[in-house]
């Protein structure tokens, strides 16, 4: 059995209705009205233990709503949910001892102390073992560099500062599974590496399952062999990063910048033959630099290269991979053009519907 | 869970410690408030001479009494009518996430040492009281005013308590709080409620029975029981009844909350 197994699952909040004015809302005093609103549908997906899996998705895809279900702190309306054996609403004491979770918004730790001082709090709470107290310790301030901020009160840190110190506290109690919601979220480049740089050595040293949220691409790319991106509650993709680039667009790009300034763009270059026979999905003229996007599936980088010698005065050139961000890009907006056509339905629908009756 | 209560203590104190300036302000404050308040009965009872056959010296025990179990409710509890922004702000959540009682978590997450100026103003009122009104207690009745304030704080909690739980369904619930507070700060603190109608006096014995945080037992201690039956040595009940139904209410609160995530 998988260590996180999720299937089926739903979970819906009710919504006041929206106004309508006059006696009706007098009326919803005593009779609410309420909008059903499916944050998650019908998802299903399971996670095996060691895993290192990024959760994406665009804002209110139902990304958190989920890790509040897998963490205990929100009861799933329908579907099976079981993390490591247990189910977290439920035997909500005994998940916590096993789950490590770091909210990136929001501390966990006493605003006002020393950090050092709320993971003794949390050492108590936990009920950590004076050993294993100790042996974290060491690790936090070899990996994290607690030592340098350890005796600071949290709200005087740097958030590059809090989010290590809010990893410890995740991980302090030797968690099987750690949640990761937004852990680089308004961190700077450099402490964002240290944080990855840990994030990855704690799953692979130690084998610790982590399931991690995000909005930066760079987080997936350089820790998650895995990704499911969600939208409107259901999962778009699940699968091995590197497979997300070739099943969505999986097109690169050459760019070239050539001799002179304001050249006229001689469309013959690349017409619609040359085009054709080199795989050129299209091309972009800005004053002296142009832009093809290739499928590197149909043409060597090489031959495109020397086609390119041949007809233009090349300056420079620049070979590009295909950008995660990209990718995910064109995933959110098929999926919002679906919802749009969706809605737009609808509302033909019930246009129609108002004509006849 | 003893453990683990005593470190979360142990983490509010520091957290208040941390801004230690106010603490003297603090204290001297709730002195002049409570001289404030207690100098208009003073000057109320000068000319009126008593207060529905309650004289000065009366009043101070009834005002310190109620002084006593609210300070000691704001010692360790103040922050629970705070519920609303915890669960605002998210704070909640992480109470949810651990391995111990999300009450427990709450409870101690903060003090507040405001209280212990009240505790100093009510020893001294209560002092002044007993000397003036020539009382002689047995150990057995120390005892019993130790039990009456404890169930005083207890009162007061479990209603505060009882209220903000209103925010796991509505998610807000200070204006409830702060309404059912006038009950407690601007009645049965320093008026024997029998000067009252019927209504208000209802309300205060059985819809937020604040009147056993002071007004009954203290017709006990004052020789003036007579009349009311078993309503001056309820109070330890009445304070175990409430705790049970805020603890109550609470579970459900819970369940609505995780349902809802409100």
């Amino acid at each position: 059995m998988a260590l996180i197994e999720v299937r089926d699952l739903v979970k819906e909040f009710r919504r006041p209705a929206a106004r309508r004015g006059g006696w009706r809302d007098i009326a919803r005093l005593f009779r609410p009205e309420y909008t059903i609103h499916r944050a998650v549908n019908h998802l299903t997906f399971s996670i095996e233990e060691g895993e290192l899996v990024g959760f994406l998705g665009p804002n209110g895809a139902g990304k958190s709503t989920t890790i509040k279900m897998l963490t205990g702190i929100l009861m799933p309306t329908s579907g099976h949910l079981s993390v490591a054996g247990l189910h977290p609403a439920r035997q909500r004491r005994l998940h916590a001892r096993q789950i490590g979770v770091l909210f990136g918004q929001k501390t966990q730790l006493w605003w006002d102390i020393p950090t050092i001082e709320s993971l003794r709090a949390l050492k108590a709470i936990y009920g950590v073992p004076d050993e294993i107290w100790r042996r974290n310790l060491d690790l936090f301030r070899e990996l994290l560099a607690l030592h340098e901020f350890e005796h600071v009160p949290v709200r005087q840190l740097s958030l590059g500062q809090r989010m290590r110190a809010d990893l410890a506290a995740a991980l302090l109690h030797d968690p099987k599974i750690l949640f990761l919601d937004e852990p680089t979220i308004g961190v700077d480049v450099l402490a964002k590496e240290r944080l990855r740089t840990f994030i990855r050595e704690i799953n692979r040293d130690r084998k610790v399952t982590v399931l991690l949220t995000t909005h930066d691409m760079g987080d997936i790319e350089k820790l998650c062999s895995r990704v499911m991106i969600i939208d409107r509650g259901t999962l778009l993709y699940d699968g091995p990063t590197e497979a997300l680039k070739q099943t969505f667009g999986g097109l690169r790009t050459l760019v070239i910048d050539v001799e002179g300034e304001g050249l006229q763009p001689p469309r013959e270059i690349f017409s619609p033959e040359v085009r054709e026979t080199f795989g050129i999905a299209s091309v972009e003229w800005n004053g002296s630099r142009v832009t093809l996007s290739f499928d590197p599936r149909k043409t060597a980088v090489s031959d495109l290269i020397a086609a390119a010698a041949e007809r233009l005065p090349v300056r420079d050139l620049l070979v590009e991979d295909v950008a995660i961000e990209e990718v995910v890009r064109s995933i959110y907006l098929h999926s919002e053009q679906i919802r749009a056509t969706d809605s737009g339905g609808a509302a033909a629908r019930q246009g129609a519907g108002r004509e006849t009756g | 869970m003893w453990t683990a209560w005593k470190a979360m203590l142990r983490a509010a104190v520091l957290s208040r410690m941390a801004y230690r300036a106010d603490l003297a302000a603090g204290i001297v404050g709730v002195f002049v408030l409570n001289g404030a308040t207690l100098g208009t009965t003073w000057v109320l009872l000068g000319r009126f001479d008593h207060l529905g056959g309650w004289g000065f010296y009366d009043i101070l025990f009834l005002y310190n009494l109620w002084l006593a179990g609210h300070g000691l409710r704001v010692i360790l509890f103040r922050h629970v009518g705070q519920l609303e922004v915890y669960i605002l702000e998210g704070t909640f959540d992480q109470f949810l996430i651990r391995p111990v009682s999300p009450l427990l978590q709450f409870l101690s997450r903060e003090v507040h040492y405001l209280g212990i100026g009240d505790v100093l103003v009510s020893c001294t009122g209560i002092a002044l009281a007993y000397h003036h009104l020539g009382l002689h207690w047995t150990p057995g009745q120390w005892l019993w005013f130790a039990a009456v304030v404890v169930s005083s704080a207890a009162v007061e909690l479990s209603l505060t308590l009882l209220l903000a739980s209103a925010a796991f369904w509505t998610g807000r619930s200070s204006p409830l709080v702060a309404t059912a507070s006038q009950f407690s700060f601007g009645v049965v603190q320093q008026y024997p409620i029998h000067i009252f109608g019927r209504p208000l006096r209802l309300i205060v014995t059985v819809l937020l029975p604040f009147a056993f945080m002071n007004y009954y037992p203290s017709l006990y201690f004052l020789g003036k029981a007579g009349g009311y039956g078993v309503l001056p040595f309820l109070s330890p009940a009445v304070a175990v009844a409430l705790l049970l139904l805020a603890g109550w209410v609470w579970r459900k609160g819970l369940e609505q909350y995780q349902s809802t995530g409100s």
